[in-house]
């Protein structure tokens, strides 16, 4: 625009800029909207079992909730009400579903919660930090075989080394656990993280694959393709048995609601918005003082870490596991899950892991198109809402705030 | 040593089938920037789609008065097509839906001119999962014998056994190989799609239609996948989940070998072959996927441009 033009003119100009991307937009939120309520209605198979009725209400409850939002603006009173009242009735939701439950729907509801765990921390990785990981599988298995290692005194033979592992608490493996994959992802994350996108997904799976293959050829520490039975019948923490699966589900659910807390506390936290600045643009925040490699690898090994958590959870859970659990497939699922339900937002990954906790193996019957119609949703969804459900309502709601204030 | 050579040579038959679809893998990123995290199930497809085609017993669909000679009814079902003639009806079948209908609905919509390449990412993983996941249904878990085109034969050439499959498969894939590199290098066509990958811009202004140049690379593409389909099946057989290690020896093969480059994918694939076939013999069976894994995150971490690639400039 040249010198001579004046601010009327320039105004005038932006304000058409504005409208016409306003126009633009205008499909996108729709459609992603569209395509949100045709997947929680069409996705979930209802009736196919107890558990599949219930992740339907719960996925149907959620994009309910996100709707609501939409209608009432956030700043103003109601709006904050709404958000808080729909906060304490997921809580709330997820503290009754196990209530008069089958014990076989019970560890799928811990299924659906350990992998909710998974989901929260690589959102956190990719979502807000930008790091994109196909490696959770990996450390979710490590999470797993550490503590079931850890905490029972077994005795194993592998690479000249024998002995007996020790007898920790469980609560002590799983922070161990928790560390493990921490520390694992440090070291691969310290040179990794400097190559962005795409290549970043090349090392992460090939790191999935290389734990696979460890997990399944070191017999003697892990049983190789045999596995290891997890099963233990004196699971007990502070005076809790934890035998009682409808335990161990609220067990699982404190983590959840303590991991869900620590994303939440980060992301508004300073380090939040250094997360966020790094993805939108590292560039320009390295120039403002970011240390662009200790954020970045704080939030992998977060998220690594949340998902050795769930590991741990995870092995006591199944009373069996098996390295083919942690394969890259399974680490896939857990990156699709997050991207449908909506990278860099709170509510997506419970959105996400509702559907991916159907198609786990538990659930999974031959003959059956379940995840052939997942796929190609997550090929519309990029096409359509590339931001997946929550983000989508998202930008309908921005979109319908700039209405409003145009129209004001 | 007749043990080394006889490793050797089964690594190279292995490899050169890894190069052909390392090569088809390259091609995409290089010219259309397309990261194709489904390009193992694309070699899978094909590879059932040839087995249930060279099943089928087709019928001219003639009355019966129709005479017999030769001692076969005319009008009756005809003798089962065969893996080749299969072979030819798939090749035109993967121009259109893996080349061409890939292209337009999805690469096209998701990939944006300076723009991320994650969307094109998740969208071909979730098309691998969708692909890799309807073999399952519709034709069984099960894996499925592959008889190979080049018959079960077993020679013993100066006491080393050497397999006719082995030696079929070399000769086939660096004749396409060859044919591919002439096509590149001599024809008008190859020379402008060459240009359209190394700049558009540059070769738009002189006139090259690079949206036609990509959409070619497309269609070579999908010739390779299912010459790769044909010529790997014999050994992993016809299985619905045997997408995920090809798309994984595909992209470690153009990562180590180079990606930008068709003859670094090459020898990046012939590579990946030895690598495994010598690990699995001396060092140890179970691991032999693992020593190009890490030879493939070393390469990304201190030499992204690959072993055979030429550094390229960072744009902003």
């Amino acid at each position: 625009m040249s010198a001579t033009t004046s601010t009327g003119e320039r105004l005038a100009h932006r304000r058409d800029a504005v409208a016409e991307i306003d126009r633009g937009s205008l499909s996108w939120p729709l459609a992603a909207a569209a395509v949100a309520a045709v997947a929680t209605v069409v996705l979930l198979p209802v009736g196919r079992s107890e558990f599949a009725g219930i992740m339907w209400l719960w996925a149907a409850a959620l994009v309910a909730v996100l709707g609501l939002n939409l209608l009432l603006p956030v700043e103003s009173w109601n709006g904050i009400v709404v958000k808080w009242a729909s906060l304490a009735g997921c809580v709330a939701f997820l503290a009754v579903f196990p209530v008069g439950r089958t014990n076989s729907t019970l560890v799928d509801l811990g299924l659906f919660v350990v992998f909710a765990i998974v989901c929260v921390g690589l959102n956190l990785t990719h979502g807000f930090a930008g790091k994109i990981s196909l490696a959770q599988g990996a450390f979710l298995g490590i999470g797993a075989y550490v503590s079931v290692l850890l905490d029972t005194g077994r005795e194993v033979a592998v690479a000249g080394f024998e002995g007996t592992l020790p007898d920790l608490p469980f609560l002590l493996a799983i922070a161990v656990a928790g560390l493990t994959c921490m520390v694992l992802s440090v070291l691969i994350g310290f040179p990794a993280l400097r190559v962005q996108g795409p290549w970043l997904a090349f090392v992460t799976l090939a790191f999935n694959l290389l734990v696979y293959l460890v997990l399944n050829n070191e017999v003697g520490l892990t049983g190789g393709s045999r596995g290891l039975r997890t099963l233990r019948v004196d699971l007990v923490v502070f005076g809790v048995d934890l035998f009682e699966t409808r335990n161990y589900y609220y067990f699982c659910l404190v983590f959840l609601l303590a991991a869900t807390a620590l994303v939440w506390w980060i992301v508004r936290s300073p380090w939040g918005r250094a997360f966020k600045a790094l993805r939108d643009n590292p560039g320009r925040a390295a120039s403002l003082g970011v240390d662009v490699r200790t954020y970045t690898l704080l939030a992998f090994s977060i998220g690594a870490g949340l998902a050795g958590v769930a590991g741990a959870l995870y092995a006591r859970l199944i009373e069996y596991i098996d390295p083919r659990g942690f394969y890259i497939g399974q680490s896939f699922d857990f990156f699709l899950a997050t991207v449908v339900g909506g990278l860099g937002t709170m509510v997506g990954p419970f959105i996400g892991v509702s559907f991916i906790t159907v198609l786990t193996d538990r659930l999974r019957f031959t003959g059956d198109y379940y995840r052939v119609w997942f796929g190609l949703f997550v090929v519309f969804m990029m096409l359509a809402a590339p931001r997946g459900v929550a983000g989508s309502f998202n930008q309908l709601r921005s979109w319908l705030r700039a209405r409003r204030e145009a129209a004001r | 040593m007749s043990t080394f050579i006889q490793i050797s040579f089964s690594g190279l038959a292995t490899g050169a089938i890894f190069a052909l679809a390392a090569v088809g893998f390259a091609l995409l990123w290089q010219t259309a920037g397309a990261i194709n995290f489904a390009h193992g199930e694309f070699i899978a497809l094909p590879a059932v789609i040839m087995l249930i085609l060279g099943e089928m017993q087709p019928t001219l669909g003639l009355p019966d008065w129709v005479p017999v000679v030769g001692g076969t009814a005319i009008g009756g079902p005809l003798p089962e097509m065969g893996i080749i003639v299969a072979f030819v009806l798939t090749i035109p079948l993967a121009v259109l839906v893996l080349g061409w209908l890939f292209k337009v609905s999805l690469v096209d919509r998701l990939l944006t001119p300076g723009g991320d390449d994650i969307p094109l990412v998740i969208a071909s993983l979730g098309l691998a999962l969708m692909i890799r996941e309807y073999l399952r249904v519709e034709f069984g878990a099960a894996p499925k014998q592959f008889e190979s085109v080049f018959g079960n034969d077993r020679w013993r050439p100066g006491g080393i056994p050497v397999s006719a499959d082995d030696v079929g498969v070399l000769v086939v894939c660096v004749l396409v190989i060859l044919a591919l590199q002439l096509f590149l290098r001599r024809t008008s066509t190859g020379r402008q799609m060459e240009a359209a990958a190394q700049s558009p811009t540059t070769a738009r202004v002189l006139g090259i239609p690079v949206g036609r140049m990509v959409l070619y690379t497309f269609a070579i593409n999908a010739v390779l996948v299912t010459v790769a389909a044909l010529l790997v099946a014999p050994t992993t057989h016809a299985r619905w989940d045997a997408g995920i290690s090809l798309s994984l020896v595909a992209f470690t093969a153009a990562i180590i070998g180079g990606f930008n480059q068709v003859r670094g994918a090459l020898i990046g694939g012939f590579l990946v072959g030895l690598l495994q076939n010598w690990s699995g013999y001396y060092l140890s069976s179970a691991y032999r996927e693992a020593i190009p894994l890490l030879l493939m995150i070393l390469v990304i971490l201190w030499r992204p441009q690959g072993l055979f690639g030429i550094a390229e400039e960072r744009r902003i």
